[in-house]
């Protein structure tokens, strides 16, 4: 075991494997930066060029590719409220936030550092995970998957405001979510549901024009309304300070940051569940270490924490989604699915091989997310200054650009017009919530569990009647979730007595 | 027409850029485009790319692989149906597109047999049927035997309502006389792990039941193809036991109707040389466990009309049908 | 103002679900229950919080999200709110009936001589910088398709 551990380094560590590895960084960095581009996309582009390397070359490419993307998908996220990725919308509500404030530096470096630290998670995860995937992974059947996905719909009680109306809004941006995740085929009966006659809404509404629109547009509109740059008036020279404070922030919040780095992994294991979600159940829990009521209002404003949680969650959950991709050759997600093909374009066959004959090759699969990270987070504190300078310039030279990058990344999607009305909807959607001081976040969780939620409870009818109610892991689950939902009141419950 | 003029000028900037500036007479004279009907990591999408270096070579000129995935695959039906039929807009479709989509959506806004027509046919593959190894059966008769008797019926797991998954495993009901209950699942990833996990007894699977199966997880009983898979030389093939119960999913590439004969004849002998190339052959049959299939013009055409009748039936035997 | 746009919400919210409701009735059971589970709490939650807005006193609650800057007078606020929304919709128009290559130079021109009223080199030096970033990388590097707009034949890219 500690053989292939070292041999597996070795194996990352041979010039040409590594000179592929800074090959992959250095395009997964970019691709991570534009907004809509998505890591699936360059993945299968990049599928061709693996065709004469060797197996640990082609991953030290590809993986070092996607290792980066989510890291520097939260850079866009932070400085310009618009998301890099699908899957790093979360870190926008608070991490942009402080880039308003001027406080991007210390943003970014928390950022880094939480990222990196899940990412060291994820890759343990899959490290130790590889002998006990087996009954982890099957452990969990679709009423153990609906349960998971009622456990998400629980954050929104957390992602609200408090009190009774902030309740009712939160759920009704929550139920809105759940209502438009219903449009398009619905996958029991086929009846094609609320899709205007159209066959773009067949397959549903699409995440990233949704999300582009929900979050970049409102930021657009208010930097056009302040009419300065992104960190306004905010002092020259505090911006690319405090990189320092962001890195010390994360070991601050240790335990928020390891929680959370455990929440991705945990969603990425779960085959089904998708990426997207693991950075809200990590904002969410982040906004559950709140002490005083003074402090929950504080996210959104641009709380440090705001900005770990959805850190670490989204780069630790891709070492979780290898786990079954390797273990069984059971791609959690699109990208998985590539990297799948790329397995065995290259002759190897995922499944208990590659925990025995090629277990270096396995572990060197752990290494390349290890040092990929590393690279990524040096490269990126070394140009954190020009990043964050980003921030001061005018804002009439930003908006057409990100409007551009906004307008092509939901274009991309699918490669339609209906894309970009779609990102311009949810635009105005996501503005007057804003002004209505609804909480947005809700409606993503709503969105991405709606369908999960419904398939999933189907299959569990259809399987088991109503006896999976009695299964022990779907009773957790099911106690979990109440204590999510409850967890605000005792919040308050708490403070007041602080007070009190 | 001024706006005529500045797109006539900025056209002449891009093409400099572009370096597209070949005869146009000669086809190909620009980079040709496949569209796919799935997002990126489904079966046509690597194809394509598998596909797309050789096919490129022997054309003479890049081929750009275009996602567009929507509406189990009629939107990027509809885009190449509506091209211009000058052979720079292909798509590469799988026979769940071409010849089942039209019995789900009656209403669809053109005509697979009519406005596109088949080049070539490149790949397919062979669906295995298998079952969760705690299922007390070793064979395909013994399967049969277990499902009729057994009560509340098994629990089958396809990718899908409509799906040829689905499909497939009704027309083995009715052939075999027996009663299995339809567990539809979002995709292969999912539904593998059901049947691993033994969520559901049955599936028909591709590529991703090789793993597991090998591994001792699943237990294959049956391919559904005409010959024997490599993969699985011991495993039966459906029609010893039900003659003539052959299913064989392909993926071809299409062009948009009325595309002049030059073209298509350009088309045709560019790809027999990319399935030809045998480093090629090599990468798709890794890839997913598919085999490269080469078939006449005339075949081709056959098959598809033939298969549209036949799943025309099963969709209306099943009663599915979506509006 | 947050008051009368969380009542806009709450009635459109209405309107929605009530519209949901009503066309999932003719559906097969499977297929309408999950909506009607959604769409029928949604009517009332989004009723009460009209009803909120009518009747109840100044709302309390705030979101943990972003709240728009505020050191803007409302007037000025609301100008240039209109201004940014034109713009956006502008640019929209501009793709469908130009195409995007030539939509994204138009906009980023005019974005800055009108709106930034910035010097005619400086706006064609930057439009051209940013041009060449979405040409080179879109469509030389990742052969990206953009179709022709209305204006040059045909109506396609839906």
């Amino acid at each position: 075991m500690l053989d292939a551990f070292i041999q597996g380094l070795l194996l990352v560590l041979q010039w040409k494997a590594f000179v592929f590895m800074l090959a992959g960084i250095f395009v997964g960095f970019w691709v991570g930066l534009l907004p809509g581009l998505g890591g699936a996309t360059t993945l299968a582009l990049m599928l061709p060029f693996i065709y004469n390397m060797q197996p640990v070359e082609a991953f030290a490419f590809l993986l070092g590719m996607h290792s980066v993307v989510a890291t520097t998908g939260d850079i866009t996220s932070i400085l310009f409220g618009v998301p890099g990725e699908a899957t790093t919308a979360a870190i926008i509500l608070d991490g942009h936030a402080m880039a308003k404030r001027g406080e991007a530096g210390r943003a970014l470096g928390a950022a880094l550092a939480s990222s990196f630290v899940g990412a060291l998670i994820g890759a343990a995860a899959l490290a130790l995970a590889i002998p006990i995937v087996r009954p982890l992974v099957l452990t969990f059947g679709s009423p153990e998957l609906f349960m998971l996905a009622i456990v998400g719909l629980a954050f929104i009680a957390s992602l609200s405001a408090q009190g009774a109306r902030g309740m009712v809004r939160g759920f009704l941006a929550g139920g809105l979510g759940l209502f438009l995740a219903m449009v398009g085929q619905d996958p029991q009966a086929g009846v094609a549901r609320y899709t205007l006659d159209t066959l773009y809404l067949w397959q549903g509404l699409d995440l990233v024009p949704v999300l582009v629109g929900l979050f970049a547009i409102p930021e657009i509109i208010d930097l056009v309304v302040r009419g300065t740059s992104i960190a306004g008036n905010a002092p020259a020279g505090r911006i690319s300070k405090g990189v320092f404070e962001g890195v010390k922030d994360v070991f601050r919040n240790w335990w928020l940051t390891v929680r959370c780095g455990l929440i991705g992994t945990f969603i990425g294991l779960t085959p089904g569940l998708g990426g997207a979600v693991a950075q809200w159940m990590a904002y969410g829990h982040a906004t559950q270490s709140a002490r005083t009521a003074e402090e929950r209002k504080g996210f959104g404003q641009g709380d440090v924490r705001g900005v770990i949680g959805p850190g670490a969650a989204c780069n630790s959950k891709e070492g979780g989604a290898l786990i079954p991709t390797i273990a069984f050759g059971v791609p959690g997600g699109a990208s998985m699915a590539i990297l799948l093909g790329g397995f065995f374009l290259l002759g190897l066959v995922p499944g208990p091989d590659m925990l025995t004959k090629h277990l270096p090759v396995t572990f060197s699969l752990v290494w390349t997310i290890v040092i990929a990270n590393i690279i990524t987070v040096v490269a990126c504190f070394l140009l954190l200054n020009r990043l964050t300078a980003l921030t001061n310039v005018q804002g009439h030279l930003l908006v057409p650009v990100v409007l551009v990058l906004v307008f092509i990344g939901s274009y991309t999607s699918n490669s339609s017009y209906a894309d970009i009305l779609v990102s311009l909807i949810f635009g105005a959607l996501g503005y007057f919530m804003v002004v209505a001081g609804w909480p947005r976040a809700p409606l993503v969780l709503g969105l991405v569990l709606g369908k999960i939620a419904e398939n999933y409870l189907y299959i569990s009818v259809a399987r088991y009647d109503f006896a999976w109610l009695g299964r022990p892991v779907v009773v957790v689950l099911l106690i979990i979730a109440v204590g999510v939902i409850l967890f605000p009141a005792v919040q308050a419950w708490r403070s007041r007595r602080a007070h009190g | 027409m001024a706006l005529r003029r500045i797109r006539r000028l900025l056209a002449a900037l891009v093409s400099l850029f572009a370096l597209a500036s070949a005869n146009a007479q000669v086809y190909p004279s620009r980079p040709i485009r496949i569209v796919i009907p799935q997002p990126p990591g489904g079966a046509n999408d690597t194809v394509a790319r598998v596909f797309a270096p050789a096919l490129g070579d022997a054309l003479g000129q890049p081929i750009v692989v275009e996602n567009r995935p929507g509406a189990n695959g009629n939107v990027a039906m509809e885009a190449v149906a509506k091209a211009a039929p000058d052979g720079y807009t292909l798509l590469l479709g799988a026979d769940a597109q071409i010849v089942i989509n039209p019995h789900f959506y009656p209403n669809l806004p053109f005509d697979t047999l009519k406005d596109l027509v088949p080049v070539a046919s490149l790949v397919n593959t062979n669906m295995v049927l298998a079952v969760n190894p705690s299922l007390p059966v070793k064979n395909l008769q013994g399967f049969i035997d277990y499902a009729k008797h057994a009560n509340p019926p098994l629990a089958y797991g396809s990718i899908g309502n409509g799906s040829q998954h689905h499909l497939v495993m009704e027309m083995l009901k009715q052939r075999a006389h027996i009663d299995l209950l339809h567990v539809p699942f979002k995709g292969g990833g999912p539904a593998t792990t059901a049947l691993m996990a033994g969520e559901i007894a049955v599936a028909f699977g591709g590529n991703s039941i090789t793993g597991p199966a090998k591994a001792g997880k699943l237990r294959p009983l049956a391919v559904a193809g005409k010959h024997r898979s490599a993969s699985f030389p011991d495993v039966p093939r459906l029609a010893e036991l039900y003659p003539g119960f052959e299913v064989t999913p392909w993926l071809g590439l299409f062009a948009t109707a009325g595309l002049p004969a030059p073209v298509m004849e350009k088309l045709r002998e560019a790809t027999s040389r990319a399935l030809g190339d045998a480093q090629t052959v090599e990468r798709v049959r890794r890839v997913g466990g598919l085999e490269p299939y080469s078939s006449t013009p005339e075949e081709f055409a056959a098959l598809l009309r033939a298969e549209y009748a036949k799943y025309g039936e099963v969709v209306k035997a099943v009663g599915a049908k979506i509006d | 103002m947050a008051n009368r746009t969380s009542l806009g919400l709450a009635i459109v919210i209405m309107l929605l679900s009530a519209h949901g409701i009503y066309s999932a009735h003719e559906w097969p059971l499977k297929a309408k229950l999950f909506p009607l589970v959604i769409a029928i709490p949604l009517f009332f939650l989004a009723a009460a919080e009209a009803l909120w807005v009518i009747f109840g006193k100044s709302p309390t609650a705030s979101a943990s999200d972003f709240k728009l800057s505020e050191d803007q007078p409302a007037e000025v606020a609301r100008r240039r709110t209109l201004l940014a929304t034109g713009w956006a919709i502008g640019f929209f128009v501009l793709i469908l009936l130009l195409g995007f290559p030539i939509a994204v130079a138009a906009m980023v021109f005019a974005y800055l001589t009108v709106q930034g009223k910035e010097g005619w080199i400086f706006s064609v030096v930057f439009t051209a910088a940013v041009w060449f970033f979405f040409y080179g990388l879109f469509e030389l590097l990742l052969h990206m398709h953009f179709p022709d707009g209305w204006l040059f034949g045909g109506f396609g890219g839906f």
